[in-house]
């Protein structure tokens, strides 16, 4: 994890996307936030050796790859989990099963996207001073 | 994990364990905290069925089995890991080996403490909002 690296958004909403930007905005963090609409393309871009990201914020149900399948693979490079990026869930519905299965894995957040501007903002807020506030490992040597 | 349920220290140190105290009951967690100075008592405690904790605090250096031993225990046991309890490191030692080894097992949280009251009120404040804001598999299976 590199707290001053990027927070990775994987959303194919793309309104939701929009939303998310506003937010980041006003927000006024230095990460820089890079969106992908689909797993593959993310998976692509966080193999590559210098890229060192804050934090992943993933939708579940995604074209392609589903966020539980996409957090699986990352975990399961030794390369990639070795960057340690906290893996959190960001989604409009949580079937039970579906969050007990995330828990189950040692979630690192799981989290509803609230209907409200105001409450979305606070959400993020929450979740980027978390994070922000953690003990970081040693920095990831490409 | 439930929100309603108790949240665990784990601390062998009395001064730490009453600060603790201290700022969860301004955080209206007052009743709800359950202190252990080791890990030993408190997975006996944990593996009761009837017990459904919100959260772990854990220290790291404890006499008996340490925070990084007692997280491994819980992850093994079944029963346990289902009741999908995050735990969160929150200690001094905050030892590069000591993140590294978190991280490395898809770490929840890792906060080392502050030395002041307000900060430390703040620290727990936030760590208390983040999974508050996260959807609870509210699993019982008891």
């Amino acid at each position: 994890m590199n707290k001053s690296g990027e927070i990775i958004v994987i959303e194919d909403d793309i309104d939701d996307q929009e939303v998310l930007s506003e937010i980041f905005a006003t927000l006024g963090y230095d990460n820089k936030v890079k969106y992908f609409t689909d797993g593959e393309l993310a998976l692509e871009y966080l193999t590559k050796c210098d890229v060192t990201p804050f934090l992943i914020l993933s939708d579940v149900n995604m074209p392609k790859m589903t966020g539980y399948e996409l957090r699986n693979k990352i975990f399961a490079d030794k390369d990639l989990a070795s960057k340690c990026v906290p893996y959190l869930f960001f989604t409009t519905v949580g079937t039970r099963k579906s969050v007990i299965d995330a828990y189950a894995l040692s979630v690192q957040g799981f989290f509803v996207k609230p209907n409200s501007y105001h409450a979305l903002t606070d959400t993020i807020r929450k979740i980027i001073e978390y994070w922000k506030e953690c003990a970081a490992p040693n920095q990831y040597d490409c | 994990m439930t929100k309603k349920g108790e949240i665990i220290v784990i601390d062998d140190d009395p001064d730490d364990q009453g600060l603790l105290d201290e700022a969860l009951t301004s955080l209206g967690y007052k009743d709800k905290i359950k202190f252990f100075n080791d890990g030993d008592t408190a997975l006996s405690y944990l593996k009761d069925c009837e017990i459904l904790p919100f959260l772990i605090l854990s220290d790291i250096n404890m006499p008996k089995l340490n925070g990084l031993e007692l997280r491994e225990k819980i992850i093994e046991n079944p029963a346990l890991e289902k009741k999908c309890i995050p735990y969160i490191f929150y200690t001094t030692a905050g030892t590069p080996q000591a993140v590294d080894e978190a991280y490395e097992a898809t770490v929840q949280g890792f906060f080392i403490k502050p030395s002041s009251f307000p900060e430390i009120r703040n620290t727990i404040r936030k760590i208390v909002e983040y999974w508050e804001e996260c959807v609870s598999p509210n699993y019982n299976q008891c």
